[in-house]
């Protein structure tokens, strides 16, 4: 797919060094990179060129990241993601709900969020309008294929061991409703003569790492601690 | 006139004149009084028109009438008796012994004595006297002769007459001056009393030291002995002794009370005139002896102070019932009336102390509940009472202020480890990628492999420390959202311990858990996630591979406590209190990964769920304990 286009990759942080690390990685990627170092700079560079991703730092000079973001929801609809090295639960509340896509703490892992990229790219590029279809769950960039037994995420096929597809199945079945480990293994194997030792959360685990770019904070498979597991119904697209 | 007032000399006889002026002023003022009551002042006076002449004429009729109307009586009712009274007054009133002429005559007109026979005369007055039996009505009809004949009183009072009548005007002046001097001599006096030559201020002699209710005491005896003294002098008809006495007895009065005045003037300018006084020292004596009682009173104990004052009233009751004892009828309502005010002084008195040491409880409470910032109001309140209080009201300023500045640091190292944190972090994410993008290229020479190794190493350790150290910070400071709610243990042990089954197992680390039925307390489930996050972690990082990790759940007493328990690789040569203190690891020669702070996040995280967290070591065995109270 990116043979055939080459996307645009606005990146806007004071760091000088911090842009061109991520200029490298980008590169690398096959992706072409406009570097900006303030907010203005980023509005200035949307206007003349066509940008499909914006990497917006929040704490810049002139115009912070949360004001920039606002200001280009009023003419585009391009995924940004944010970058900042607030790690506040408000912080991050604040950018999605200004209308970032995605949220990225400093110090990031570069390879986290190559796929961060690559997912919300896939996203807007290709899975805009998709006709749901029958026997197939989709919630958010997961779908899921019952007849075919196949699970992809923002479009690339996910290796799912049966147990672990059943476990999703279950809950996608009944987004944002809670199961506790007890109903899924009861639910997953008829049987009540339970063995806890961690079986239904071993499987979650290798679930989210399948599923989540990253595993301790997901966005789709969420760990209701102290209850039990559910999907998330209203996940952002 | 400044000058002088420092001359005792000047100021004498300036008093001195003073008197001398004041008794002519009383004269003079007291003359003029007399003679203008006296008419001496109308037109067309005389001596045969005053009351001088009028007032003899009378006397010498009256006495004349009083000599013939004995003859009445009837041991003396003979005509020689008569005829020789008459001689005698015929004599008495002869030209060269009297200026007077008389006709005497009864009721029915018959004339029984005169010797009036046209002579020229200045004055002539009618008088009728009734006899003490009422049987005669005498009348006299006299004259003052003119020109006189002879010396008598006529003559003497008329020369008393022309003196005053030509000396009434100077009587007038010498009124008027000696007034005016004497005021102005009065007032120098007072003005430059109590000034002494080769002294500043004001200096007190002779009168001036004598306390001043004495003194005024002394004058007044004095006045009144003095007034006593002239008043029993002998009558005197005539005018001027009676004037005199007067303005004698005035003078000397107004001359004590004036000395008085000067004595009192001196000693308000030397200022607290009161001080010099009888009166004042009693007091002062008394107040005195009151003050070293409450001194000594204070200087006693709680309990001597309680069992004096219950002395005091057991002795006055006493005292009061003895009375009652004592007294008859009526009186009886004295010791009782008296009684029952002192009972319901000392009910006031208990009640009021109880109503204080009420507050001074509730102060107590108060402070030991941590509300520093309360405080009693100690104005009504007494002795140890009073001292109790206001020792209350320190220790919860001196707390307040202790807890104010320790929250102000705690909440500066917050906001300083916060912001420090938040500047590490951006040239961190520039090391991070680098070392990345090192990685990535393509480097055979093993020793640069390996210090990029050491250097991604070290970066995620740094990247760990600043955000373990925010953590940190926030829980210790409660700086955290909390959000209790129902939690089941249970499922959230089996969840995190899930979570670290790929970690158990490649650190050859078997869990064991052992949970029973869901078990319900009030906790933040994301925060508790974080508490056994930390605490797996420290589980993989120090557990000797090839032992097994014990979690269980246990619920007591309604508690509910998960113990974790593993066998440390390293011995434990630390306290657990220690272990549990920021930046401390089990072996401090050790430099693995970890901040040191996950257990004091642990526990400041379990703390702010109001939960227990408590380690024990013993030996090589770690134990964590984690307790809430349950919830049905």
């Amino acid at each position: 797919m990116e043979d055939e286009y080459m996307h645009n990759i606005l990146i806007c942080d004071d760091e000088k060094d911090i842009v061109s690390a991520l200029k490298i990685y980008l590169t690398a990627e096959g992706y072409r990179t406009y570097e900006a170092y303030n907010g203005k700079e980023a509005l200035l560079i949307l206007e003349t060129a066509e940008i499909h991703l914006v990497l917006m730092d929040i704490m810049m000079p002139e115009l912070d990241g949360i004001k920039a973001t606002a200001m280009l929801r009023e003419h585009h609809n391009i995924p940004v993601i944010l970058l900042t090295a607030k790690s506040e639960d408000t912080d991050k509340v604040l950018g999605l709900n200004i209308g970032a896509d995605d949220y990225v703490t400093k110090p990031f892992n570069p390879v986290e969020l190559m796929a961060r990229i690559k997912a919300q790219l896939r996203r807007y590029t290709h899975l805009g309008g998709m006709a749901v279809q029958q026997n197939i769950l989709c919630i958010g960039g997961i779908e899921l294929c019952d007849p075919s037994k196949s699970v992809t995420v923002d479009g690339e096929q996910a290796a799912l061991t049966p147990t672990e597809f059943e476990i999703l199945k279950l809950l996608m079945a009944n987004p944002g409703k809670v199961f506790s480990s007890t109903q899924i293994y009861s639910h997953i194997w008829n049987d009540n003569a339970y063995k806890p030792e961690g079986t239904v959360a071993v499987h979650i685990r290798h679930l989210r790492e399948k599923l989540e770019i990253d595993p301790a904070e997901p966005r789709y498979l969420k760990v209701v601690w102290g209850q039990g597991y559910k999907i998330e119904k209203g996940v952002k697209s | 006139m400044n000058k002088l007032k420092y001359s005792f000399l000047a100021k004498t006889l300036a008093f001195c004149l003073f008197v001398i002026f004041l008794i002519m002023s009383f004269g003079g003022v007291m003359s003029s009084i007399y003679l203008l009551s006296e008419g001496y002042f109308d037109k067309d006076r005389n001596f045969y028109n005053s009351k001088m002449c009028a007032d003899e004429a009378y006397d010498i009729s009256f006495n004349t009438m009083v000599a013939l109307d004995n003859l009445n009586l009837p041991e003396a009712a003979n005509q020689t008796k008569i005829q020789e009274a008459l001689q005698s007054t015929n004599d008495q009133l002869l030209p060269e012994n009297s200026n007077f002429l008389l006709t005497l005559s009864d009721e029915t007109g018959k004339v029984l004595f005169t010797n009036y026979n046209g002579q020229n005369y200045g004055y002539k007055m009618t008088c009728q006297y009734r006899t003490w039996d009422a049987e005669h009505m005498y009348t006299v009809d006299g004259y003052v002769r003119d020109p006189f004949t002879t010396q008598d009183d006529f003559s003497s009072n008329l020369q008393t007459f022309n003196a005053f009548y030509s000396l009434r005007y100077a009587i007038l002046i010498l009124s008027a001056v000696s007034s005016v001097l004497t005021l102005m001599l009065s007032v120098w006096l007072i003005r430059s009393v109590g000034y002494q030559k080769g002294t500043e201020g004001i200096t007190l002699r002779g009168f001036g030291l004598i306390p001043l209710d004495l003194l005024a005491a002394g004058i007044v005896f004095a006045i009144f002995s003095f007034l006593k003294m002239i008043g029993g002098a002998p009558y005197s008809t005539s005018g001027f002794r009676e004037i005199s006495q007067f303005v004698s007895s005035l003078s000397i009065a107004s001359v004590l009370l004036f000395s008085f005045l000067l004595s009192f003037v001196a000693r308000c300018k030397a200022g607290k005139w009161w001080q010099n006084t009888i009166v004042y020292r009693i007091l002062k004596l008394i107040a005195r002896f009151n003050k070293f009682l409450a001194v000594v009173f204070s200087h006693f104990s709680l309990l001597w102070k309680t069992i004096l004052l219950y002395g005091f009233y057991i002795a006055i009751n006493g005292i009061l019932v003895i009375g009652f004892l004592i007294a008859r009828g009526s009186f009886k309502a004295i010791p009782v009336l008296f009684g029952l005010l002192f009972n319901f002084a000392a009910l006031s008195g208990l009640l009021a102390f109880v109503l204080h040491m009420q507050s001074l409880k509730k102060a107590g409470e108060k402070l030991a509940d941590g509300d520093y910032s309360f405080q009693i109001d100690t104005r009504d309140m007494w002795w140890d009472l009073k001292s109790h209080g206001e020792n209350l009201n320190h220790i919860g300023q001196g707390m307040s202020k202790a807890v104010d500045a320790r929250m102000k640091s705690e909440r500066f190292k917050t906001e300083l480890i916060t912001n420090v944190s938040h500047d590490i972090k951006t040239p961190l994410t520039s090391i991070v990628n680098y070392v990345d993008l090192l990685k990535k290229e393509d480097i055979q020479d093993a020793k640069i492999l390996d210090y990029i190794d050491v250097l991604d190493r070290q970066t995620s350790r740094l990247k760990k420390l600043t955000e373990d150290l925010v953590e940190a910070s926030k829980a210790s400071t409660g700086n955290v959202a909390v959000a209790l709610e129902r939690t089941d243990l249970a499922e959230l042990l089996q969840q995190s311990v899930g979570e670290y089954a790929e970690r158990f197992a490649a650190n050859q680390i078997e869990a064991v858990l052992r949970s029973e039925e869901p078990v319900l307390v009030m906790a933040d489930g994301r925060l508790l996630w974080r508490v056994l996050d930390n605490l797996l972690g420290n589980i993989c990082k120090y557990s000797l591979p090839g032992t097994r990790v014990y979690a269980d759940i246990s619920k007591t007493a309604g508690k509910a406590t998960i113990t974790m328990k593993n066998i440390s690789q390293f011995p434990l040569n630390i306290t657990s209190d220690e272990l549990m203190e920021r930046f401390v690891r089990g072996d401090i020669s050790r430099s693995t990964e970890g901040s040191g702070l996950g257990l004091s996040i642990a526990k400041s995280l379990t703390e702010l769920q109001k939960g227990q967290f408590d380690i024990s070591i013993d030996g090589d065995l770690f134990k964590v304990m984690i307790s809430f109270d349950v919830v049905e």
